[in-house]
């Protein structure tokens, strides 16, 4: 029986595989054929250009530099954020006063441009840092949001049954609320992933810090190298998604 | 020390539950409330639990005693087993012995085929007695049952009330039921709840 489930799940996964393969290979033909109506490489590049862009930009060390430390710095601005997120999710569950203030100042940091936090936050710090509070700022209140919803999602009578019995904090951390914050939490990392991508990269695109795919970017723009600004696009989708399926990963595993 | 119930007031908005309602529980006493649907006999064991506050009188004597409660849902953790929702109450770290304890008080309970499973996936009457050996274990002086036979055939009823029996033989126990024999079960005193 477990044979057949297992051979059932794996041809639905191949399946899913298939469509998926056939929605970009349908999604580059539907480029092609544009960059062809255009024709013209500044506006629209065609897909064997901007490949054998991504092949060169590939040989340099620079791209690595580049695409490491971009990586770095956005990634270290969602680890961060993530962990404030929880923090102050709790809080505000914790202490009524403490929570409006913090849903307040949450509200804020999501109403604000992003392109209004750079320049302000360039005032701040250095240009090497920027991608990392701008990514901060864009995954915090994502994440502070859905956790504090799923604290809330917590069974009241299971609560109630803990109350009863006396269980202690760790328990019913484990047993209670981590359960009902599961869900909320993975949701609030797929959105804070996408997010803070492209909130970091847009960010180094204006604070253009050294060693950055932001940096890159500005340059392809700035002479006009429309294939290497799409590998780099394709590069950062990458990256990305890259991240994402890591992210998701260790919550799948740890959170098992 | 007697716990005491006085003068208790109680309404869920405009609708009144409890009414001046009084009641004493000695020591070590077995007291099974009965009577119509909706009087409160829930609402009684919620201000027994400190879960609900009356709105009016007093509880004496239930303060700094250990509580345990079977609820009139089983309350349990559904992705953990039955092991893991015991040992949750419990003070004891999870070990091979307390595994073992464990399982002779399923036993005892004539709970069979819930090794290795979700609580999710047992019976409903599994459930209840899950709950039930969940409350036993935790060993609270003062026990609070409500209706803890829903859901059990007459054999596992009775298997379930000699357990009840010989494991709270000292406790005190305040019990819900709608049948006067879960309260013979018990040997305890019936206390008709009125409007």
């Amino acid at each position: 029986m477990d044979n057949i489930c297992t051979g059932l799940e794996r041809k639905k996964k191949w399946v899913v595989y298939q469509r998926k393969l056939v929605a970009v290979i349908v999604l580059i033909v539907i480029w092609q054929l544009l960059s062809m109506w255009v024709d013209r490489d500044i506006f629209l590049p065609s897909v064997p250009d901007t490949f054998r862009a991504l092949v060169m930009l590939t040989r340099t060390g620079e791209f690595y530099r580049s695409v490491g430390t971009s990586f770095l710095r956005i990634a270290a601005g969602f680890v961060l954020a993530v962990g404030a997120g929880i923090l102050f999710a709790v809080i505000a569950e914790l202490h009524e006063q403490i929570g409006e203030i913090l849903q307040l100042f949450m509200q804020l940091v999501k109403s604000i441009p992003v392109a209004s936090f750079v320049i302000l936050v360039l005032l701040w710090v250095r240009s090497a840092r920027l991608s990392t509070v701008i990514s901060f700022l864009t995954v915090l209140p994502v994440v502070f949001t859905n956790v504090r919803g799923g604290i809330r999602q917590a069974d009241k009578k299971l609560l109630e049954m803990a109350e009863v019995f006396r269980i202690g904090v760790w328990k019913k951390v484990r047993a209670i609320y981590l359960p009902a914050i599961r869900p909320a939490f993975v949701t609030a990392c797929s959105v804070g992933l996408g997010f803070c991508f492209k909130s970091g990269i847009a960010a180094e695109v204006i604070g253009l810090p050294p060693n950055s795919i932001g940096g890159e970017l500005y340059r392809a723009k700035l002479y006009l190298m429309t294939p290497e600004l799409f590998a780099w696009t394709i590069v950062i989708v990458a990256v990305s998604v890259l991240f994402e399926k890591l992210v998701m990963w260790v919550i799948r595993v740890k959170g098992a | 020390m007697p716990v005491e119930m006085k003068h208790i007031w109680k309404s869920y908005g405009e609708q009144k539950v409890l009414a001046d309602f009084s009641l004493t529980i000695k020591e070590g006493e077995k007291v099974c409330l009965m009577g119509a649907s909706g009087i409160g006999k829930t609402t009684v064991l919620s201000i027994l639990a400190g879960l609900v506050r009356p709105d009016a009188g007093e509880v004496t004597g239930i303060k700094g005693k250990k509580l345990s409660m079977v609820f009139q849902e089983d309350r349990l953790i559904e992705w953990a087993d039955a092991f893991e929702n015991v040992a949750l109450v419990l003070e004891q770290k999870k070990s091979q012995a307390l595994w073992d304890f464990l399982r002779g008080e399923f036993d005892a309970v004539g709970l069979q085929d819930y090794e290795g499973k979700p609580v999710a996936q047992l019976s409903g009457g599994m459930k209840r007695r899950v709950a039930l050996v969940r409350a036993v274990c935790a060993r609270g002086e003062f026990l609070l049952l409500d209706e803890p036979f829903t859901g059990l055939d007459q054999g596992t009823k009775e298997q379930v009330a000699g357990y009840l029996n010989s494991r709270t033989a000292k406790n005190t126990v305040v019990m819900v039921a709608h049948d006067i024999q879960d309260a013979e079960c018990l040997g305890a005193r019936i206390v008709l709840c009125k409007k």
